[in-house]
C-alpha cells in the first residue's frame, strides 16, 4: 500500500488526468482525420524576495487570488494540442480547435480546483470560412495586431508581456472579416465581445498598405468596455537597418477626460555571428504614465488595467543563434523616469521535438523604482527581488 | 521563429534550365553563358514540393521539412512548410518585400531587408540564396578561365563579379556543364575572395520536357560539416496559380 502510495503521490491525479486527455484527445484527431499540432509543456518557477505574509494593503480581491503564504516555487503543466478539420472537399470551412489543459502547483501543492476553469481554457474554437474574396473567422480566436515589440499601441486587443512577449494571446471571442483590395490594399474589420459580460464590445478596422518597402496600417477602434475612441498608425520597413513607428491616441468618450497617447519607435539589425546575432532597441511613450514614482498607479497594475508604470521607456534586445539548436536572448527593459530596469536573459536549446528554455528576471537599479519597489512603500507587495524559471515542452 | 526560404534563385538557375542539349559553341564568352542559363528561365510560374534535409554534421539526425513552393514571375514567391518543426508557417515574397507567419505568432510580420542574409530554417540556405531571382547576366561580369572535367561532365570555368558590390555573394566561381549549360558546381565568395559556401547540381531529371538538377546541396564554408540538400519531388511549370497565394492574404490567414 504505501509503494502504491508512492507512485500516486509523484505521479499524481492531475498528471494521470493530463496523460488521459492526451490519449484521448489523439485518439479523437486519428478517427476524425484532422490535422493535431501543439504541445505538452512543464514550467518550473523559483521566486525570491516574496512573503512568507501577504502585505496587508492588497486589495480583498487580490488577497482572495493569491496563495498564502507566496510561494517560494511553482509548477505549471500544460497540454495545448490543436485540431484542424476541413469541412467539406473544398477547403472553403475548417474548425479549429484548441482547448488548453493545466495545472499549477504551488510549493509543490495542487491548487484547489473548484471549477472547470481552473484547469480548462478553450483557447481557440473558431470556423475559417471563404466567402468569395472575403476571409471571415468566426469563434474564440487571438487577434493580434501591431509591428513593435512587446508594446503594440495599434493593438486594439492588446495584451503585453514584458517578460515572456512570446506567449499566445488568449482567445476572445470575435468576428474577423479580411478583404484583400487592388493595388496591395487590405482590409481587416474586426469585432468582439467579452466571455461573461456581452456588453463589453469592442469594434475595429485596419487599412494596410504594402508600398515603398514598407507595411502601412491605420487603425480605427470603438471600445465600448472601456468608453474609448482610437486611432493609430503602424509601419514597419527598412532602411537599411529594419524600423517600425506605432502610435495611437485614445480619446474617452467622455469629454471631461484629456485623450492621452501611446507611442513605439524602434529599430532592428543582425549581423553574420555564427547562426545570427539578431540586435533591436525601441523606445516606448505611454501619456498615461507617471514621470514620478510616487505618482505611480500600482492599484491599476494590480487590478490588471495597466502593465507598465511610468512614461518612458526603452527596451533593448539581443538573441544570438549559436548554432540550428542553441540560441540566447537577453531582454531588457529600462524604466528612463525611476532607472529602474528588468533584465531577462534566457538560454533555448532545442532538440527534435523538444525546446528547453531556462531564464531569469533580474530587477535592477535603485530601490523604490518600478522594478525595484521598496517593501514599504510598494503597496503590491508582489515584485520579486529575483525569479528563475525552466521549462520543456514537447511538440506533437 | 528564425530562419527560412527555399532557393528560388539556384532553383530556377539550375532547376528551371531549359537544357538545350547540343554542340558546345566555339568563341563562347562568360556574358553568352549566362545569358543562357538566364534565358533558359521561360516560366512564368513554377510550383514546387520539396524535400529539405539539413544535415549538422557528427551523430546528430538531420533535420528534415518538407515545402511548397511558388513562383510567379522573377521575384514573387510564396513557400508553406508542410512538415517538420516549422510546420505550418509560409513566407511570401513581393518584389522585395518579405513577410512571414507562423502558427505560433498568429500574424504575419514583415522582415526587415537585413535579415535576407541569415539561414532559412535552420538551413544553409538564406533568405537571399532563395528569393534573389535576378537575371545573372544583369548582376554580374563573367569570364571564362578554364575548363574542366567536373563530376563526368566536361564544364566551363568561369568567375562571375558582381556589378554591385553589396551582392551577397559579390565574387562567384561557377562550373556550367557544356553540353547543357547547366550548373555543375558553384563557389560563392565574399567580396574578399573569402569563401562562404559552395553548392552542387545533381540528378538530371526531364520534368515537362526540361532537363533539370533534382538535387542540390549547399554547403557553408564558415561551418563545421553542416550541409543542407534540397530534393525536388514535383516541379510543375507554366501553370495556373491561384492569385490568392502570391499576395499578403497567404501569409494573413495562416491555419
Amino acid at each position: 500500500m504505501k509503494a502504491i502510495r508512492n507512485i500516486f503521490s509523484v505521479l499524481q491525479f492531475t498528471r494521470i488526468f493530463l496523460a488521459l486527455a492526451l490519449l484521448l484527445f489523439c485518439l479523437f484527431s486519428s478517427v476524425a482525420h484532422a490535422e493535431i499540432y501543439g504541445y505538452i509543456e512543464a514550467r518550473l518557477i523559483r521566486i525570491e524576495g516574496l512573503g512568507p505574509e501577504m502585505p496587508l494593503a492588497l486589495p480583498e480581491e487580490v488577497k482572495e487570488m493569491a496563495p498564502v503564504p507566496f510561494p517560494e516555487y511553482i509548477t505549471y503543466e500544460r497540454f495545448r494540442p490543436t485540431l484542424v478539420e476541413e469541412i467539406g472537399e473544398d477547403g472553403k470551412i475548417s474548425l479549429t480547435v484548441t482547448p488548453e489543459i493545466h495545472f499549477i502547483q504551488y510549493d509543490g501543492q495542487n491548487s484547489d480546483l473548484m471549477e472547470t476553469d481552473d484547469y480548462l481554457n478553450v483557447e481557440r474554437l473558431y470556423l475559417d470560412l471563404d466567402a468569395g474574396p472575403a476571409r471571415i473567422r468566426l469563434g474564440r480566436q487571438a487577434i493580434n495586431w501591431g509591428s513593435a515589440l512587446i508594446w503594440n499601441p495599434t493593438d486594439m486587443f492588446k495584451e503585453v508581456y514584458l517578460t515572456d512577449y512570446w506567449a499566445e494571446r488568449k482567445g476572445i471571442n470575435a468576428v474577423k472579416v479580411y478583404v484583400p483590395l487592388p493595388e496591395d490594399f487590405r482590409l481587416t474589420v474586426a469585432a468582439s465581445t467579452g466571455d461573461t459580460v456581452f456588453s463589453d464590445n469592442r469594434y475595429a478596422a485596419r487599412a494596410s498598405l504594402a508600398r515603398w518597402g514598407a507595411d502601412m496600417s491605420v487603425v480605427w477602434m470603438d471600445d465600448a468596455a472601456n468608453d474609448l475612441l482610437a486611432w493609430g498608425v503602424d509601419v514597419k520597413g527598412t532602411a537599411v537597418i529594419g524600423y517600425w513607428v506605432e502610435a495611437a491616441m485614445f480619446a474617452p468618450k467622455n469629454r471631461d477626460y484629456d485623450p492621452y497617447y501611446q507611442a513605439v519607435a524602434g529599430v532592428d539589425y543582425s549581423f553574420q555571428v555564427r547562426d545570427g546575432l539578431y540586435i533591436a532597441a525601441q523606445y516606448y511613450y505611454d501619456q498615461t504614465g507617471d514621470s514620478k514614482r510616487e505618482d505611480y498607479k500600482w492599484d491599476e497594475m494590480q487590478a490588471g488595467k495597466r502593465s507598465t508604470l511610468a512614461t518612458h521607456y526603452a527596451n533593448l534586445m539581443a538573441t544570438l543563434s549559436w548554432n540550428s539548436e542553441i540560441s540566447g536572448t537577453i531582454n531588457a527593459i529600462y524604466n528612463l523616469d525611476d532607472q529602474t530596469a528588468m533584465a531577462s536573459p534566457y538560454l533555448t536549446v532545442t532538440l527534435g521535438k523538444f525546446r528547453v528554455t531556462a531564464g531569469a528576471n533580474i530587477p535592477i537599479g535603485p530601490e523604490g523604482g518600478e522594478f525595484m519597489p521598496h517593501p514599504d512603500q510598494d503597496a503590491i507587495g508582489l515584485v520579486p527581488d529575483l525569479t528563475y524559471y525552466a521549462w520543456v515542452r514537447y511538440y506533437l | 521563429m528564425k530562419k527560412a526560404m527555399i532557393a528560388i534563385s539556384a532553383l530556377t538557375i539550375g532547376l528551371v534550365c531549359q537544357a538545350a542539349f547540343g554542340q558546345t559553341e566555339e568563341g563562347i564568352t562568360g556574358r553568352q553563358i549566362l545569358e543562357k542559363i538566364d534565358a533558359n528561365e521561360v516560366t512564368e510560374t513554377q510550383y514546387m514540393e520539396i524535400e529539405m534535409v539539413m544535415d549538422r554534421g557528427g551523430k546528430r539526425k538531420p533535420k528534415t521539412s518538407d515545402l511548397k513552393i511558388w513562383v510567379k514571375g522573377k521575384d514573387n514567391a510564396a513557400i508553406e512548410v508542410t512538415s517538420g518543426p516549422d510546420k505550418g508557417t509560409r513566407f511570401l515574397r513581393l518584389g522585395d518585400d518579405l513577410w512571414i507567419a507562423s502558427r505560433e505568432a498568429e500574424k504575419p510580420m514583415k522582415i526587415s531587408g537585413h535579415m535576407l542574409r541569415q539561414g532559412f530554417l535552420d538551413s544553409d540556405w538564406s533568405y537571399d540564396d532563395t528569393t534573389n531571382n535576378k537575371p545573372l547576366a544583369e548582376r554580374f561580369e563573367a569570364k571564362i578561365v578554364g575548363e574542366e572535367v567536373k563530376d563526368g561532365k566536361k564544364c566551363w570555368v568561369m568567375e562571375l563579379k558582381a556589378n554591385d558590390p553589396d551582392e551577397t555573394y559579390a565574387l562567384q566561381k561557377l562550373w556550367v556543364d557544356q553540353a547543357t549549360y547547366l550548373p555543375v558546381y558553384q563557389e560563392l565568395m565574399a567580396l574578399s575572395g573569402m569563401l562562404l559556401k559552395t553548392m552542387s547540381y545533381e540528378d538530371l531529371k526531364q520534368i515537362d520536357g526540361r532537363w533539370t538538377p533534382t538535387r542540390m546541396t549547399m554547403k557553408d564554408a564558415l561551418k563545421n560539416k553542416t550541409q543542407t540538400t534540397i530534393v525536388v519531388k514535383d516541379l510543375k511549370l507554366d501553370e495556373e496559380i491561384d492569385p490568392k497565394i502570391i499576395s499578403l492574404e497567404f501569409v494573413e490567414n495562416v491555419r
